[in-house]
């Protein structure tokens, strides 16, 4: 018989040391609050990696722009004195429209080469989001509640039969929730450590990105948006009205929609570079604050601005592609 | 040629663009004038472009050397997480087994077996 009175009363014992083990365990666990700022990082940040890119293509587009608007200038079909038609303008003009795509498409490869060098921090935070996940913890608890269920089933059955007079107790819930709670503690402990060491061990790298990314939109494009505005817009938009003397309402529009594609991209670049520094110092913060198990009395200040940031920075972008 | 002596190329280069935009506001140059002002312009553009270019392409190649190594980093967590898994499952499959017997034992129990 394998429910004697001596088993039961073996029942205190083997239940204290269980408690000490997951106790144990448990301080290796990350808290509720932990676990969420981590996924709340892990969602803010997912959609960082395709804005750097943006910028330089943004910059391509205009920069082909400016090159067509340079054809538009021109006089062609000039006559000389001899009968002859001038050919050179046509000829330049097919330079430009070359160059234009040459242009358009060297700086669409470098936002192409800077998406895919970033789109590592996409995949960075869907292993983060799959470290803080309850997946394999809540199949372990289903089947372990199942275990449970099928324990007292067993138990009744035998109850029935044997100990009408003196009933067992209900153990198979006690063992159920032991049977979860080792198995899924285990993997939360095993996550938070691996969690721990991949937030620590990255760390620097996201920095080093993130300055990469800053130099790029502040010290790169930023700057050339506006000598583009100043130096190319400017004057090629001048340089047509004066030789045109009059100009077509879809040139003008064309010069002003340039124009506030150029605008937005700026404002977009001081986002980006904005964005990143707060991505640099929000997984700082994740860092420090899943060094070890604590209940975080508030979110973590930076994750909530990155979030907002990240936010904000993609509908500049969709106003740039627009 | 070093990223600092480039960023100096391009700043003066930047400087003569909008030396040009301020000579092409003279209200007194002849056509011939603006036109060589015009032409200047577009192979200032094509230096500029190409210094920038560069340097983006460099500050890619950098990116690319720091996301490799985070990528290292990702290899490994999620060779991690798939080791979990298979814990995961493992204990499942016990449990599965335990569960299997607890049943049989009732069914013994209730037949009257054991």
């Amino acid at each position: 018989m394998i429910f004697t009175k001596h088993k039961c009363t073996t029942k205190f014992p083997l239940v204290f040391i269980l408690f000490l083990i997951l106790s144990v365990i448990g301080c290796a666990v990350l808290t509720e609050s932990q676990v969420k700022e981590v996924g709340k990082f892990a969602k803010a940040s997912e959609s960082y990696s395709g804005l750097p890119g943006t910028l330089a293509k943004s910059y391509g587009e205009l920069v082909r722009n400016s090159n067509l608007l340079i054809v538009t200038r021109k006089e062609f079909g000039q006559i000389s004195k001899n009968g002859r038609i001038d050919t050179s303008a046509a000829n330049d003009a097919w330079d430009s429209i070359r160059d234009a795509y040459k242009d358009e498409t060297e700086f669409e490869e470098a936002g192409k080469r800077m998406d895919a060098a970033l789109l590592i921090l996409e995949k960075y935070s869907d292993l983060l989001t799959s470290l803080v996940s309850g997946d394999s913890t809540e199949a372990l608890s289903g089947s372990a509640k199942a275990f449970g269920k099928s324990l007292d089933e067993a138990t009744d059955t035998y109850n029935e039969r044997y100990r009408v007079d003196e009933p067992l107790k209900m153990i198979g819930g006690t063992i159920a929730m032991a049977v979860r709670s080792t198995g899924g503690l285990y993997i939360r402990a095993k996550q938070a450590s691996i969690l721990k060491e991949t937030l620590k061990d990255a760390d620097p790298l996201i920095a080093g990105l993130m300055d990469e990314v800053k130099l790029i939109a502040l010290k790169k494009i930023k700057p050339s948006l506006q000598n583009y505005e100043d130096n190319y817009l400017q004057n090629d938009f001048k340089s047509l009205a004066n030789n045109k003397k009059n100009l077509d309402v879809s040139a003008v529009l064309f010069v002003y929609d340039n124009l506030y594609k150029t605008r937005q991209t700026i404002i977009l670049a001081d986002k980006v570079a904005k964005a990143a520094e707060t991505y640099k110092k929000a997984h700082a913060e994740l860092v420090e604050n899943t060094r070890t198990k604590m209940t975080l009395k508030e979110a973590i200040s930076q994750v909530q601005a990155l979030a907002a940031e990240v936010g904000a920075a993609n509908k500049v972008k969709d106003e740039v592609n627009k | 040629m070093a990223n600092t002596e480039k960023m100096v190329i391009l700043k003066q280069i930047r400087e003569i663009e909008s030396a040009v935009t301020k000579s092409l506001a003279e209200p007194d140059l002849t056509q011939r004038q603006r036109n060589a002002l015009d032409d200047l312009s577009v192979v200032l553009r094509d230096i500029d472009k190409l210094i920038l270019l560069n340097e983006l392409n460099e500050c890619i190649d950098d990116l690319k050397s720091k996301s490799k190594k985070l990528n290292n980093i990702n290899g490994r967590i999620k060779r991690q997480i798939e080791k979990l898994e298979d814990i995961s499952a493992k204990v499942e499959q016990v449990s599965k087994a335990i569960d299997a017997i607890v049943k049989a034992f009732g069914i013994l129990k209730g037949a009257g077996v054991i």
